[in-house]
């Protein structure tokens, strides 16, 4: 069994900074990974701070862990755990300088052990699952125009009209509840998590990426085709796109 | 500096008559040939003796002379040679420094006069004082130097003139470019001139306006180099300190977004101003940015001012943001209608775009919206009329409000007059940017097809404009909900609340009008706003009548 991971972000065609945080941790022994994206929001210098710690803590406490293993009971305890110390540093930025007060961000983590991955997110970021041709999407959104889409008020083609389609329902940093959603999955040899910010589903088509991904060995030149995709269709956003690969 | 001094100064005749007069004094006996004049005199006035000797008295050597004149019983006075010498020095002074300041006709005029002095001051000594002072050492320098100065005097008036004509289009060009606006270009025109008046002037014209730019860093400059060239020009001192105490508070931004207002400086500094207008005061501030109360200062006309400031959006999103913002407010412009404000102008600055149109007085109707502060009923009912009237007009020209609502409502209570403002502005930044719930602007007016983000139409107005009344009738809206998420699910699903549970005295007529214009199908709503407005105006005249009669 081996596990690879390779990350990259990007600042997009429009904006002039990078609100999106990318980082990941694979233990010594190659057994164990954990991968995180943050997309930060509120003012454009609040969701680099924002984005930066959601990441940088998430790492720094959940490294032991990923490095020595933990039973699979306790992953998303410890998960939850970390995201809570995250969510407060971020309030606690927040307190010094008045100018970052909308600041916030979304995260999406993927903790991956033998063939299990247990996946965490908060906001609009996203995990999906590429088994050979099918790719899945593993999160919900946490946003308004996801809740009108499950209520049948309008339908997925129409969410990229919607005026208030990028508001999110929960994000961590703007309030005391940093609760996130959790699933677990099993992997098969060969499958492939494709972790990445809206700036990505936002610019290519999802439906469109496993023929974009077809051919290309190495999982970096993958997530590069990604970013090129979406730099083609003139990203508006930041974007951001970590593949992880299970064999 | 002084090598700068010396080598520009280096080539000038003057300096060669310097030279000269160096030399005559510094060498003993003078120049050979500068005694000429001395021969000629005496030749003149004792000619017999002159005869008398061999040679022409030009040819004998100084001594030779010398013995000459004594033997005519005349003596040559010790101080003679010190006389020539301060002689020689007196005319160079005269020469090099009196001369330049007289034209040329009085120049020659002066130099003829102290020549003849100097001749008759020889003469009179010799015939009255048996003394010999011989002065054709000063005499032919006199001259010689003069000539010398004919050939500078040419050149230097037509230098004179050049200069004269380039400070005063330097001045011009500068008081232009100030006209125009470009206070950092008329100072750098201006900055080679001499200082003097009218240069300052425009120099401080142009730190008064820097400063009504906010540029307060370079008005700071502008007065203190006036400041330096002259002590207390105006008051400039007065000025500097207004501005260090504005840009202290201001802890170095001077931009509107970081202060969150624009700071009210006190009167010794200038009145900020934005395009042509002088900011007076912040009137509020509203979804898109800081309102002010603006003034026009050529027609003295009162406009009030809405501002887009930059620095909240990323640069990369400027462009288009422009673009739209520009596009909007054109089309507002468009719109001449008695209830519409009308939109004057729009222009942009470093870190802002603005809105300037007229100051609508009275109130949003937002003040009268809750429960306990409306408004009676057949006046709520005309004015939502006149509402739909100006609707009605603005569909006409192909222009959709998109954002109806009590607070874009002005009332003035006085004159009975209701005005709709922000036609189409309230939507220029996208709300997509938005990530979280606190939206700009709540949907709680919002039709079903503009949360769904569909095409917007005059139906949408009216769909608004009936939330509206609804609002302005019962203190209530016909949805509610404590999210976003929350209050976008019941619009879009829900039915909405009857005005009766909120106002069970509204009579029947009112209540079908406010549930036509409500509908979520917009084809179910009033086919258009003229007709909402004719509805509406019968309404309140039933309503009226009903109140003169019971």
């Amino acid at each position: 069994m081996s596990l690879s991971i390779a990350g990259i972000t990007h600042v997009g065609c429009r904006r002039s900074s990078n609100q999106d945080s990318v980082g990941w941790y694979q233990s010594s022994d190659g057994q164990r990974l954990l991968g995180v994206i943050a997309d930060g929001m509120g003012g454009y210098q609040g969701g680099e701070i924002a984005s930066r710690i959601a990441v940088d803590t998430l790492l720094t406490v959940l490294k032991p862990a990923v490095e020595r293993g933990v039973a699979d009971d306790a992953i998303a305890d410890r998960v939850q755990a970390a995201l809570n110390l995250a969510n407060e540093r971020i309030e606690q930025a927040r307190c010094d300088r008045p100018e970052l007060d909308k600041m916030g961000t979304t995260v999406v983590l993927a903790w991956l052990q033998r063939d299990r991955a247990w996946v965490a997110h908060i906001g609009d970021s996203r995990c999906y699952l590429l088994r050979g041709e099918r790719l899945s999407q593993q999160t919900r959104d946490d946003t308004v125009a996801q809740n009108m889409v499950d209520d049948g008020s309008i339908t997925r083609e129409e969410v990229p009209r919607v005026p208030f389609r990028n508001v999110l329902t929960r994000a961590l940093g703007v309030s005391r509840d940093a609760g996130a959603s959790y699933s677990e999955l099993t992997l098969a040899p060969g499958d492939r998590l494709i972790l990445c910010s809206d700036g990505l589903s936002g610019a290519v088509a999802d439906s469109n990426w496993p023929a974009l991904l077809a051919g290309e060995e190495a999982l970096e030149g993958q997530a590069q085709r990604l970013i090129d995709a979406s730099l083609e269709n003139q990203a508006g956003d930041n974007v951001s796109v970590m593949m992880i690969q299970f064999r | 500096m002084a090598i700068q001094f010396l080598l520009s100064r280096l080539f000038s005749l003057r300096l060669l008559l310097v030279i000269l007069a160096v030399t005559l004094v510094l060498l003993p006996g003078g120049l050979p040939g500068f005694s000429l004049p001395d021969r000629l005199l005496f030749e003149l006035t004792h000619p017999a003796a002159a005869q008398a000797i061999a040679m022409p008295t030009t040819a004998m050597s100084d001594a030779a002379f010398a013995a000459l004149v004594q033997d005519q019983g005349f003596a040559i006075p010790a101080w003679s040679p010190l006389a020539g010498q301060v002689g020689v020095l007196l005319c160079l002074l005269f020469l090099v420094w009196l001369l330049p300041q007289l034209g040329t006709t009085m120049a020659t005029l002066a130099t003829f006069t102290l020549l003849t002095a100097l001749v008759v001051s020889q003469l009179v000594v010799m015939l009255y004082q048996s003394l010999w002072l011989p002065l054709g050492q000063v005499m032919t320098f006199l001259a010689a130097g003069f000539i010398t100065m004919l050939f500078w005097f040419q050149p230097r008036r037509m230098i004179r003139r050049l200069e004269t004509t380039v400070r005063e289009r330097s001045l011009q060009l500068g008081r232009m470019l100030l006209d125009q606006g470009d206070a950092d270009g008329a100072l750098a025109v201006v900055d080679g001139c001499p200082v003097d008046d009218d240069s300052l002037t425009l120099r401080y014209d142009a730190g008064i306006h820097q400063e009504r730019r906010r540029q307060y860093d370079q008005a700071r400059q502008t007065f203190q180099a006036i400041q330096h060239d002259r002590k207390r020009y105006r008051d400039v001192a007065e000025r500097l300190e207004a501005i260090a105490r504005l840009t202290g508070e201001a802890a170095g931004a001077t931009d509107f977004e970081a202060t969150r207002t624009l700071v009210m400086p006190e009167l010794a500094v200038s009145r900020p101003t934005l395009g042509r207008y002088e900011i007076q005061r912040e009137l509020g501030r509203g979804a898109m940015g800081v309102v002010y109360l603006g003034k026009d200062p050529k027609i003295a006309r009162t406009v009030a001012i809405k501002t887009l400031s930059y620095s909240q959006y990323d640069p990369g999103e400027l462009p288009e943001l422009k673009a739209r913002f520009f596009r909007e407010a054109e089309a507002a412009g468009r719109l001449n209608h008695p209830a519409i404000v009308t939109v004057f102008d729009v222009g942009e600055e470093a870190d802002l775009a603005f809105i300037a149109m007229d100051f609508a007085a009275g109130k949003p109707l937002s003040t009268y919206s809750r429960s306990d502060s409306l408004l009676p009923l057949p006046v709520v009912l005309t004015l939502m009329a006149q509402a739909a009237e100006a609707l009605d007009y603005a569909h006409s020209q192909k222009i959709v409000h998109r954002d109806i609502k009590p607070a874009n409502l002005i009332y003035d209570a006085a004159g009975g007059q209701l005005k709709v403002t922000d036609f189409g502005i309230a939507k220029i930044t996208d709300d997509a940017h938005t990530r979280t719930g606190s939206v700009m602007g709540s949907p709680l007016y919002m039709s079903p097809e503009q949360l769904k983000g569909q095409k917007v139409t005059g139906a949408s107005d009216i769909y608004s404009l009936g939330v509206t009344l609804y609002k302005l009738v019962s203190g209530e809206t016909p949805y509610a909900g404590d999210t976003l998420a929350n209050l976008t699910y019941q619009i879009l699903n829900k039915r909405p609340r009857s005005v009766k549970t909120f106002n069970p005295d509204l009579p029947p007529a009112v209540v079908r009008l406010i549930n036509k214009a409500i509908q979520s199908d917009p084809a179910k709503r009033f086919a258009s706003a003229g007709e909402m407005a004719q509805a509406l105006n019968r309404a309140a005249s039933r309503e009226t009548s009903k109140g003169v009669a019971g």
